[in-house]
């Protein structure tokens, strides 16, 4: 064998060893996907929420009619009630009881004692005691949609279903007429609490984790410097409910800010002598929702805060002393100083009175700060029900408000986080060049196993664990599918992989490849 | 007599104008924030038209009521800056310079080579480095309407960028359906200004998109007019006949259809065939307002204070939101269909495709006849020089 044969079997032995090397970097590293275990979780239903009532009847109520007669006509008119009102995701189970109740309450009329007079009797503060102990126990707060609904006639208090701010006790007053006709009715304003959650007005976000901006927003300085006892009021109207919700539902944090002078540009108003909102006669101005749309240009009513949170801002517009008094015009003639801007936030004007000082205290802030806490309801997404007294200005979202908030939201966002791990599988799929890390392979395992935990919860009726579960699962989600390693631009399919190492091997190989046949020919 | 039916048409005229506005259906669109992303592919001194083009579109969206806090603008030169501008800082889409686009209050967030497919697609996808700061995020929701605005040099299905790379009609409609996956859209509205630039929206399957291109397949797209102390051609027709119809909308303009933005321009104006899709929109397109994706008109609902403090005198204080704040959209499906969403889904609406009424006239035809003899000649010429060379070269031999 000559020199020449040597070195070209060498040269193609080399090749031939560093082929496979050579291949096996270009494969693309895809970890592995649970796929069987993710397209089985995503056909499967959601497991459902049974909401528990207890309906009790004051047997006072019952002294009318036949007992036993009447509570099984109640209890089936009650149940069909509540098919009507069941969603996708709720069912209802319903026990009716009539209860003698101890002390003669006909004579009440303060919600708020009548409330703590049906806690007492019934117990409730016992079945609270208990239920602390068993959160200290599990280091948990307990969350279980069992709601007490208790039918009372009491003639010197208006009509209506009154929800105490803390709780799951709801009462019903009949009034003076407790026939059968008046009892169903209620119970039909009642039911709609279940589905008081709505889309309309709700601050749509990819999560729940919010900031709130409180701005004052004062347009003309000339004259005046405002200040505000931010929070002094912040505290009084709206800290409770926010750590409740902080607690029970998402992570809501808050900012305030003055805005000394406000340049709006598009801002037009029309002077007027009629009588305003207060009936008070005297020149006054209006804007109408109209020029409103116009006038609300976001740069102008934007904070400067900056944070990765979806902001809601809540401003308190002072108008300029040439502006004032300030209201807006309602078609049907009606004043109102109050609006919100769906994906922005809510405003409320403020007109100075003379006597007022610049300084605007905890007093002076309590309708706008009320008015902030009706916004807020909105923003989450809480409809105020007909037929409803909400009576404690301490508490702007009741526990039964905020179950259903979580509830509601617990299965959206199942929903979202299965749906999403579709479209990625789907995505991937579709590139098979791509590479897929370890770290998306983790989060789509971490989103599958909180989906599992929070359904299981679900089925234990642990809807709090359930809730939070959820909301990670979301999150593992939303990494998994924003990874900046999915762009389909930086990879490549294996033609073109050939078509970029051809050129630099081909004119090597082939003088090599022709000497061997010659070689090989010689032979 | 004729008198008589003068009056009665007058009479009806006017019973119409009395009644007509409120049999008209709600225009509303369910977006509450505007969003707005204008891209400039190209990048040498001679594409300065390009510049100009997004820049005067940006300085539109501006003044209709979209802030810069949600305007992506994206410049692949500096033409500002550049040698060759003989008024440095300066950019102007006219000839009589009546206006500096390039001003103190233009905000570029990517510019010269940060404007490539790879950082367009991640904006469009939402798939950043975490050191990406929020300015170049398109950080939008399920309530936002987007302008989504591109001009450049383009061809069939790609538009070019930085004379180096393509992005494919494909990878936007990708984009666009993974954007609609998540979420991140309410409506989009899909300009493009390049040759060729309707194909860029043939491969478009996500619902709620209208797209607006300026040439067909096999058309090119044109300028409008060459400025002599610049030295290049500085707007292109498809912007210039846009601007001249969309200055004349004042912010808050709540009548001007995005139909009838789109019939303003004629193939006689532009020299080229603009095309104007709907894909699967919920709403009637005929109704689409251009301040639905120029502007940032706000909806506003107003609603009662409860007081939350008792009142011993019995006083109901319940009321209900009013009625814009009440009506769900019965045509949103809140409920995923949990499916391959990436194969062509069923479509609830067809597409529907307007292109301009008006008929390629003579002149049209005369255009485009000249540029086939003018491309002949020149095939002729070099041929001609060819053998030219070629008889010189064999007497020379001689």
């Amino acid at each position: 064998m000559n020199t020449t044969l040597k070195v070209l079997l060498s040269v193609f032995f080399v090749i031939l060893c560093g082929s496979p090397i050579w291949y096996h970097t270009m494969t693309v590293h895809q970890t592995k996907l649970p796929t069987n275990k993710l397209l089985n979780l995503s056909s499967s239903a959601n497991p459902k929420i049974s909401i528990q009532i207890k309906l009790l009847f004051d047997e006072q109520i019952l002294k009318t009619q036949n007992k036993d007669p009447f509570l099984s006509k109640v209890k089936k008119e009650v149940t069909k009630l509540s098919k009507e009102f069941q969603q996708e995701f709720l069912t209802f189970q319903i026990n009716t009881q009539a209860i003698k109740l101890k002390k003669d309450y006909n004579n009440m009329n303060d919600p708020k004692k009548i409330t703590k007079f049906l806690e007492e009797s019934l117990s409730f503060h016992k079945e609270k005691e208990n239920q602390k102990e068993k959160e200290k126990e599990n280091n948990t707060e307990m969350f279980e949609p069992k709601y007490t609904l208790v039918l009372l006639n009491i003639p010197n208090l208006s009509e209506g279903i009154y929800l105490p701010p803390t709780g799951r006790l709801i009462w019903i007053n009949l009034g003076e007429s407790t026939n059968e006709d008046n009892l169903l009715n209620n119970l039909r304003n009642f039911f709609p609490i279940f589905g008081c959650i709505t889309n309309t007005t709700k601050f749509t976000t990819q999560t729940d984790d919010l900031h709130l901006s409180f701005i004052l927003l004062n347009q003309d300085p000339r004259g005046r410097v405002l200040n505000w006892e931010f929070e002094e009021a912040f505290n009084y109207y709206l800290q409770p409910t926010l750590e409740k919700l902080n607690k029970r539902f998402s992570e809501i944090t808050f900012d305030s800010e003055m805005i000394a002078y406000a340049d709006l540009e598009h801002f037009r108003v029309h002077k007027s002598n009629e009588a305003n909102r207060n009936n008070e006669k005297g020149v006054h101005y209006s804007i109408s929702k109209k020029t409103l749309r116009r006038v609300i240009q976001i740069g102008e009513w934007s904070s400067s805060v900056a944070t990765n949170k979806p902001v809601l801002r809540f401003i308190l517009f002072v108008p300029g002393q040439k502006f004032t008094p300030l209201f807006i015009n309602k078609n049907s003639g009606k004043n109102r100083d109050a609006f919100i801007v769906p994906g922005i936030g809510g405003i409320s004007i403020h007109n100075l009175n003379k006597s007022e000082t610049q300084l605007l205290n905890k007093n002076d802030l309590r309708r706008s700060f009320l008015v902030f806490a009706n916004q807020m309801r909105l923003f989450l997404g809480i409809k105020n029900l007909e037929k409803f007294n909400y009576y404690d200005p301490s508490n702007v979202i009741h526990d039964i408000e905020l179950d259903m908030l979580i509830l509601d939201t617990l299965i959206k966002n199942l929903n979202e986080a299965k749906h999403s791990l579709v479209s990625l599988h789907t995505l991937i799929e579709e590139l098979p060049y791509m590479e897929i890390p370890e770290e998306i392979g983790t989060h789509i395992q971490n989103a599958i196993n909180e989906i599992q935990f929070s359904e299981s919860n679900m089925k234990k009726k642990n809807y709090k664990s359930a809730y939070f579960s959820s909301k990670r699962a979301i999150e593992d989600c939303n990494r998994a599918f924003f990874n900046p390693s999915i762009s389909s631009q930086l990879y490549f399919e294996m033609q073109n992989r050939f078509a970029i190492y051809i050129p630099i091997f081909l004119p090597m190989l082939a003088p090599l490849i022709t000497k061997l046949f010659k070689q090989i020919s010689s032979f | 007599m004729k008198q008589k039916y003068f009056s009665c048409i007058l009479l009806l005229c006017i019973l119409l104008n009395l009644f007509f506005p409120t049999c008209l259906s709600s225009r509303t669109s369910q977006h509450n924030n505007n969003w707005a992303v204008i891209v400039c592919s190209s990048r040498f001194w001679f594409n300065y038209r390009h510049v100009a083009n997004a820049l005067s579109f940006y300085h539109t969206v501006k003044r209709l009521g979209i802030p810069d806090s949600n305007i992506i603008l994206m410049l692949a030169d500096d033409w500002a800056c550049n040698a060759r501008n003989c008024f440095p800082g300066k950019i102007f889409n006219n000839k009589d310079h009546n206006l500096n686009l390039y001003g103190t209050n233009v905000e570029i967030d990517y510019r010269g080579y940060e404007v490539n497919v790879e950082n367009f697609l991640r904006l469009l996808t939402g798939r950043h480095e975490p050191d990406v700061p929020r300015n170049k995020r398109l950080l939008t929701d399920s309530g936002s309407n987007i302008l989504v605005y591109l001009t450049g040099h383009g061809g069939n299905e790609f538009l070019k960028f930085q004379d180096s790379e393509e992005v494919s009609s494909k990878d936007i409609a990708d984009a666009f359906e993974q954007m609609y996956q998540k979420k991140r859209y309410n409506e989009i509205l899909f300009i493009i200004e390049t040759c060729q630039a309707n194909t860029l929206f043939n491969k478009f399957y996500s619902p709620n998109i209208a797209a607006i291109g300026c040439s067909e397949l096999g058309e090119n797209s044109y300028s409008h007019h060459f400025d002599s102390s610049i030295g290049v051609q500085v707007i292109d027709s498809f912007t210039y006949y846009s601007l001249n119809f969309l200055n004349n909308i004042k912010p808050g303009d709540s009548h001007t259809t995005l139909e009838k933005y789109f019939n303003s321009m004629t193939p006689k104006q532009i020299r080229s065939q603009p095309r104007l899709e709907f894909f699967q929109f919920q709403r009637n397109p005929r109704e689409v307002l251009v301040s639905d994706f120029f502007g940032s008109i706000h909806d506003v609902v107003s609603h009662p204070i409860y007081d939350y403090s008792f009142q011993n005198d019995n006083h109901n204080q319940n009321g209900n939101i009013d009625a814009n704040g009440e009506k769900e959209n019965a045509n949103r499906n809140d409920n995923f269909q949990l499916k391959n969403q990436f194969q062509h889904r069923d479509k609830a609406q067809p597409n529907i495709k307007i292109s301009n009424q008006f008929q390629h006239n003579l002149e049209d035809e005369a255009i485009e006849l000249s540029d086939n003899y003018f491309r002949l000649g020149m095939i002729i010429l070099i041929f001609l020089i060819f053998f030219f060379a070629l008889i010189e070269k064999i007497i020379t031999q001689k």
